[in-house]
């Protein structure tokens, strides 16, 4: 029998009680990005009465000395002003627990601190642990924390126990699917959330609605009517504090299989079977991940442009080149910018092509998907002063949340022309309300088990499987060098070489 | 929140004075200010008195706050004819855009309130959905003239149960009602979706018993009704079990598979809770039609200040907590609307109240 009490009703709004165990607390994600979700999700009373938030790392802390660094950092990155009571009553629920990640007697000590935690409360709590960790502590976190009994079975226990991983999900295939048999042999597939924080932005969640909940776009949305996709992630900034990690990454990798193939998915899936569930869109994601055509070596010499950064001015400033970035290996191949032209062959997009534009120190901020319709046969304006341009619609992630469509319409006066126009949603102006940050609905979504917005084990190993034949080739003796491009220019004059013979250009920011 | 004062208006000339008073307004520069297009909401009182204008006037800016659209106050009055007045309300979205809301407020003595439909008709926003709040004094033959104008009517039915009849003319409608009630009792619906989520619980259901006998206690505050019957009513449904008799204070029902279930909706001993509805819900799983045993599952969750509380006794017992909601109108209205709440289940709920309702007629209070 299932819960007859969920038919018809919402999913749930708060969570159970939960503990939500960091690892690696005292890091740059606890500060910058956790601890702010959490207080903000505590401001718009979304947090659980009895939830409890266990900062673990290796440093000898208290629990107000914990509390007090929190507090700085939160100040400098919280969405909303810093309340001094709510503060108060939220620090509450905040204690530290110093801990050796590879010793497995001091996980003995963490289950004891939670039960007393939880005793304290006089009630059950469901556990989250979220590994704000290098990716190399993953194994021993999981394997001391099912030794010690702290993770229930998902189908006859009581309590809820999941686990919170942060990308990067491996640097190649084969690390991935290792990666995911370490956390497996400890945690159930249902238990382990894989967060890419890109899929709890509205706008990319809005991407479903706008698909499934339009009946004017649906029948439109497919290789008919559209011409050719463009997605493009653009930074103004350089690579700053990452600079070792990034080094030994690339944007490819960094951006690219995660952030711009979650998009690429959502953007391209088949209608799910259900929105409630979380695995009728997740199979529908990995679908389109896997009808991606292959890379061939050609294809990769013909279809892929990859570069990094010299000197140049962004906003009116010189920065550096990428070369001269403390930390930057000199003669680093390793690059900043990529963009590529990939299909998806299946029925739906079979021909159509998709642009991808990823990289740092460009002009400017901007992450947009623009789909862009076929053009009407322009016979009846042939002659006229007009300037038909392909309706486009504009989904822009970031920094302005909305979506545009752009028409031609006739512009007043006694002749017959056209010029463009956009018909413009904003999410600010129309709702009222600013969208919270990714990591609150991502947070509150782990807390209730629901994994919707999570990237599952087969998903992140078939994107690895779109991106391996342009990674060993690029490590090949074969591959071209990494271009260049000139930092607040928009890349390489070779990105827009490789739209040029399908007769479309990069969208213009 | 920047409001303007109120301007008297023309009929014919309601959104031209907006507009006036819209690019009236003191604006710093480097800020822009956008009229709101997403909804028309209309706020209607029957209760002829100046306070019940200004009241919901005021809620009318409270809900701009969140909500954001063309608002209109309706309301009667002594004084002969109708007035039309108009002012703008702005808010602060982010540090250089300000998101404005308009309000009309019409008021008409009881001869011109025909007149006073055609007047929204001309004014409403179009496009978007049109909302009817139902004010304090519930739903009179004045307030119905609006009905045919609204996509949703957003009604409290704590001030309709008296009167069975009104609650079988509204439960016509119920596809398009909000029932503040039942969104006032989302904590209780979602803490017993979140018990019957965990594996122990939903386990138990699942091993092969035979009839299901459920026995279902309620317990509410000195006076009210809504929230006990609306929330019996949805056990009922989900369980599917039909109420089909009542006597010595208890609901008979018979589920789908022949199973007898027992409902029991009492008073709590204090004479005046501190905060009113329902005040705890218990629910046994007996394994036979004995008398309850101490192995039965027994779900009991209680009102305690500011939370529910939750027991669960299935072998061992585990404790839960949730917070309540506030009870307040703009709150409800802002989790509606910002959050959402889902009413799929309310015309069912409904009917299921109304049947129990029925059966007890004649019995007094519960």
């Amino acid at each position: 029998m299932d819960n007859p009490f969920a038919e018809g009703e919402n999913r749930l709004i708060r969570p159970p009680s939960t503990a939500m165990i960091i690892f690696g607390a005292t890091g740059d994600l606890t500060q910058r990005k956790l601890i702010p979700a959490l207080y903000n999700l505590q401001l718009d009373g979304y947090l659980p009465p009895g939830f409890v938030v266990l900062g673990v790392a290796r440093s000898e802390l208290s629990d107000e000395e914990f509390r007090g660094r929190l507090f700085q950092s939160l100040k400098e990155h919280s969405r909303s002003v810093i309340d001094l009571a709510l503060w108060e009553t939220f620090s509450r629920h905040i204690f530290y627990q110093k801990l050796d990640l590879k010793d497995s007697s001091e996980y003995i000590t963490l289950k004891k601190r939670l039960a007393k935690l939880a005793s304290e409360r006089g009630e059950d709590l469901n556990y989250l642990f979220y590994l704000a960790t290098a990716p190399e502590f993953f194994g021993d976190i999981a394997a001391n924390l099912k030794e010690v009994g702290m993770v229930e079975d998902p189908i006859s226990g009581f309590k809820q126990t999941n686990i919170v991983v942060e990308k990067p999900f491996g640097n190649d295939k084969e690390s991935a699917r290792v990666l995911n048999q370490t956390l497996r042999n400890s945690f159930a597939e249902s238990q382990i959330f894989r967060i890419d924080h890109y899929l709890g932005k509205e706008t990319v969640q809005n991407i479903l609605v706008f698909r499934f909940a339009n009946g004017i776009f649906e029948p439109l949305w497919n290789h008919k009517y559209i011409d050719h996709i463009q997605i493009s992630v653009c930074e103004d900034l350089g690579v700053g504090s990452r600079a070792g990690y990034f080094d030994k990454t690339g944007i490819l990798k960094d951006i690219v299989q995660n952030h711009v193939f979650q998009i690429l998915s959502l953007l391209c899936i088949e209608p799910p079977i259900s929105l409630s569930d979380a695995d009728s869109i997740r199979d529908e994601k990995v679908k389109v991940l896997k009808s991606i055509r292959p890379f061939s070596e050609e294809d990769i010499s013909k279809n892929v442009v990859r570069a990094n950064y010299t000197r140049g001015f962004i906003n009116g400033v010189p920065v550096k080149a990428y070369h001269e970035e403390a930390g930057i290996a000199s003669g680093s191949q390793t690059e900043t910018y990529v963009a590529m032209k990939l299909e998806i062959d299946n029925w739906r997009w079979a021909g159509i092509p998709i642009y991808i534009r990823v990289g740092k120190r460009l002009p400017k901020r901007i992450t947009q998907l623009t789909v862009n319709f076929r053009r009407p046969p322009d016979s009846l304006f042939r002659g006229r002063q007009v300037e038909l341009r392909q309706n486009a619609l504009s989904i822009q992630v970031q920094p302005r949340e909305g979506i545009t469509l752009g028409i031609n319409s006739k512009p007043p006066g006694p002749r017959l022309r056209a010029r463009p126009v956009n018909m413009d949603f904003a999410y600010g102006s129309s709702f009222g309300v600013a969208s919270p940050e990714a990591y609150e609905r991502l947070l509150l979504d782990a807390m209730k088990s629901d994994a919707t917005l999570f990237t599952r084990d087969d998903e992140i190993e078939a994107a690895w499987d779109v991106l391996m034949p342009v990674i060993n080739h690029w490590s090949g003796l074969s591959s071209s060098p990494t271009l260049s491009y000139e930092a607040g220019s928009w890349g390489p004059s070779e990105a827009a070489t490789l739209l040029k013979p399908f007769g479309h250009r990069w969208e213009r920011f | 929140m920047l409001t303007s004062r109120y301007r008297t208006s023309a009929f014919n000339e309601i959104s031209k004075t907006l507009g006036d008073l819209f690019n009236s307004l003191d604006t710093p520069l480097d800020v822009s200010m956008t009229q709101s297009s997403i909804s028309n909401f209309i706020i209607c009182e029957s209760a002829s008195s100046e306070k019940a204008i200004k009241d919901a006037s005021r809620l009318a800016e409270d809900l701009s706050a969140f909500y954001p659209g063309r608002f209109f106050v309706v309301g009667t009055r002594r004084q002969s004819g109708i007035s039309v007045e108009v002012a703008v309300t702005c808010r602060q979205i982010s540090k250089n855009e300000q998101i404005c809301s308009e309000i009309v407020r019409i008021c008409s003595d009881s001869k011109s309130i025909a007149a006073v439909p055609s007047l929204l008709k001309a004014s409403l926003l179009t496009g978007v959905p049109t909302e009817l709040l139902i004010g304090s004094s519930g739903p009179s033959s004045y307030i119905k003239m609006f009905y045919p104008i609204a996509d949703l009517i957003i009604i409290d039915s704590e001030l309709c149960w008296d009167d069975l009849s009104a609650m079988e003319e509204l439960q016509v409608r119920s596809n398009m009602l909000v029932d503040l009630q039942w969104i006032g009792l989302s904590p209780w619906r979602e803490q017993l979706k979140s018990v019957f989520d965990r594996p122990a619980v939903k386990n138990s259901l699942k091993q092969g018993r035979g009839a299901a006998l459920f026995d279902i206690q309620i317990k509410c505050g000195a006076s009210e009704i809504a929230e006990p019957l609306l929330l019996a009513g949805w056990i009922l449904t989900r369980l599917k079990l039909e109420p089909t008799g009542f006597g010595v204070g208890v609901f008979e029902c018979i589920a789908q598979d022949g199973g007898i279930a027992r409902l029991k909706i009492s008073r709590t001993a204090e004479k005046k809770s501190a905060i009113p509805g329902v005040q705890s819900l218990t629910i046994f799983l007996r394994e036979s039609s004995a008398d309850i045993q101490p192995d039965d599952l027994r779900i009991s969750i209680r009102r305690t200040g500011e939370l529910l509380e939750t027991e669960i006794h299935a072998g061992d017992i585990h404790k839960m907590s949730a917070s309540l909601e506030s009870q307040d109108l703009v709150e409800k209205l802002r989790r509606f609307f910002l959050i959402g709440e889902s009413t799929a289940n309310y015309p069912a709920t409904l009917k299921a109240a109304i049947d129990l309702s029925r059966l007890r007629q004649g019995y007094g209070d519960f």
